[in-house]
């Protein structure tokens, strides 16, 4: 059984200009340890899909299946707790908690889910330290360059070792460097921790690392 | 330290200018509010301590009859016995009687309307009659002369007498007899209230007896409840446990309706000069939340689709106002207290025209404030309260904001 199926699901945005249909009917699944990006250009639904695949956002019609657990019907709460306890999140725009430090937003999904703190300590510095930032881990976000809060967000992701992780454009801020080095970090992460990748992009760098590609356009998997 | 406490002191830092702008609205409100309510309570402790606490009496135990009219004629019969019992009440700090009347005194080509007052000073609070003493003695008296009196410092003015001159005192005593006697100036007063030093005559309790005719009378017996801020109960409770056939007990409350009611009103204008101040902090505080709300949107959003849920988050912005409001309460409460402390020590004395405007309404130009704790805490719980609700905007738009930034 697939770790993540989609049966027929629409995403439709209602605007001042109309309806614009961001997923059309789109069905597909992802398997565990699966490094996979979703391409297409601008405005082809992948964000659309990464948040509805993540909870983030309600499809307006279909199912989405996590583990045998329709996250459609779940409640704003539950779904939370779901996502807390079950998806990690990379953002475009890093999106660190600026008063706490690196180890700290490392650690910081640990701590909503109740780990004592000398485990969670343990674990955040040991991503840390896969993602070459033992050195940064009393640093806050605003002492860290792009590339470095990219690597923390990372790190953070991983922490908790979700069923899969969602990455929304990750490297879309990030300079050549920054963005080899980024998704070096998480390939050796889905081959040593067997975490699946679920990727939303139009780089070209991430799509050549990536071992399946879904290719989007106008909502619908061409 | 909990992870909404550290993120909300932490979140204290990010904008430090806001947070101080924050504090720095409750502190200001507190120290206001501190200063005016003291001040204004002050000046009634003051005229209520100078003109019920020396003269009237907290409580008062008289004739049915005696007042309004206050009629010597009505006087009750002396009981020693049943004073002891009385000052001896644990609800009781002093009982002391008192006999007065009013008579014409003069001296040299000076007459004046007085009000004399007969005390015992053996039951009397030394310390207070001794605080007020300009110039004089208690203790030096010449028994084998005039009756000694002690005057309030602007009846001696107006009889243009001071120490040692001799006074002839002419009125009305017990039973249509005539009051008339000489009397030697003892002392000069001064009461706290204008109007008190303008009439009052103070005599030894047998003195007066002697002078009116009145002997082994009491006009009234003077009651200093321990708990003076109830005496209305105090009055009750004592009536109940120690009856006087003919006597009526009453709080300064019952006998002086006019005196409550113009501290009431007073008091009120002070209620919305604060209540003013208030709307214009609430609103202050209330600005900068809705600017903290709008700038951490996208980081509630964010956190939300973390898997932060959103009590967590509620629970920061709360903390975060509450320590906010707590430093801005501690500072205002240190200034308030400070300088309040200073005037309590070096009590302000108003000069010029306001001195004159408070005087001729019976007031002493002086702002004594109080150093009553409950001032402080009842202020420091609604500017905190305050803050408290300034910070349900941000709490609502916690609940309201997406698990997504579009």
């Amino acid at each position: 059984m697939a770790l993540i199926e989609l049966h027929n699901v629409i995403k439709v945005y209602e605007s001042q200009s109309g309806s614009i249909t961001a997923v059309d009917d789109l069905s597909t699944s992802f398997d565990e340890g699966e490094f996979t990006a979703i391409v297409g250009p601008s405005g082809c639904g992948k964000t659309t899909l990464l948040n509805a695949i993540g909870g983030l956002d309600r499809p307006n019609k279909g199912q989405i299946h996590i583990d045998g657990v329709n996250i459609v019907d779940l409640k704003d709460r539950d779904l939370i707790d779901f996502r807390l306890q079950h998806i990690g999140f990379v953002f475009q725009a890093y999106n660190l908690i600026p008063v706490l430090t690196a180890l700290e937003n490392t650690a910081f999904i640990l701590e909503l889910q109740g780990v004592n703190k000398k485990d969670r300590d343990a674990r955040a510095m040991e991503l840390l330290e896969a993602v070459g930032l033992a050195d940064r881990a009393n640093n806050r976000p605003n002492q860290l360059s792009g590339g470095q809060q990219q690597r923390v967000a990372v790190a953070r992701a991983l922490a908790s070792r979700p069923r899969f992780i969602l990455a929304d454009e990750p490297t879309a801020n990030l300079d050549s460097k920054s963005t080899e080095t980024l998704l070096d970090i998480m390939a050796q992460l889905n081959d040593k921790e067997k975490t699946t990748f679920i990727f939303s992009t139009h780089d070209q760098r991430v799509i050549d690392r990536a071992r399946r590609i879904i290719p989007l356009e106008d909502g619908k998997i061409k | 330290m909990s992870l909404t406490t550290r993120l909300a002191w932490r979140n204290l830092g990010r904008n430090r200018r806001r947070s101080a702008i924050t504090a720095a609205a409750v502190a200001f409100a507190l120290f206001f509010a501190i200063l005016i309510r003291s001040l204004q309570l002050g000046i009634y402790g003051h005229m209520i301590d100078t003109v019920v606490g020396g003269m009237a009496g907290y409580v008062q135990v008289a004739d049915s009859a005696y007042w309004p009219s206050q009629n010597l004629d009505v006087a009750l019969a002396e009981d020693p016995e049943w004073l002891d019992q009385v000052a001896a009440d644990p609800l009781v700090a002093t009982a002391t009687p008192r006999l007065a009347g009013f008579t014409l005194l003069s001296h040299r080509s000076e007459s004046a309307v007085a009000q004399w007052t007969g005390v015992d000073f053996s039951r009397e609070d030394s310390d207070y009659w001794t605080s007020r003493l300009i110039e004089g003695a208690f203790d030096e008296v010449d028994e084998s002369g005039p009756y000694p009196v002690w005057l309030g410092r602007y009846l001696a003015e107006s009889l243009h007498a001071s120490l040692g001159d001799t006074l002839v005192g002419m009125g009305q005593g017990y039973q249509g007899s005539i009051a008339s006697d000489l009397m030697i100036v003892a002392g000069t007063l001064r009461l706290g209230n204008p109007e008190l030093e303008k009439r009052v005559a103070i005599l030894r309790l047998s003195d007066a007896q002697s002078y009116s005719g009145a002997y082994g009378l009491w006009g009234t017996i003077m009651v200093t409840p321990k708990n003076t801020a109830a005496s209305i109960q105090a009055s009750q409770a004592l009536a109940q446990s120690h009856p006087m056939t003919y006597a009526s007990w009453s709080s300064w409350e019952e006998r002086m309706p006019e005196l409550k009611q113009a501290i009431q009103a007073d008091s009120a204008g002070g209620i919305i000069i604060l209540f003013i101040l208030y709307v214009v902090i609430s609103f202050g505080l209330l600005g900068t939340m809705i600017m903290l709300a709008n700038e951490r949107q996208r980081e509630f959003t964010m956190q939300i689709a973390l898997g932060v849920k959103r009590r967590v988050l509620a629970g920061m912005v709360f903390v975060e106002a509450l320590l906010m409001g707590l430093l801005g309460a501690a500072i205002g409460t240190f200034m308030g207290r400070g300088v309040v402390y200073y005037f309590h020590v070096r009590p302000l004395r108003l000069l010029g025209d306001v001195a004159s405007a408070m005087e001729q309404q019976g007031w002493e130009p002086v702002l004594p404030p109080t150093m009553d704790w409950s001032i402080t805490w009842t202020h420091g719980s609604i500017v905190l309260l305050l803050t408290l609700l300034a910070s349900i905007w941000p709490i609502i738009v916690v609940y309201k904001s997406p698990s997504i930034h579009r």
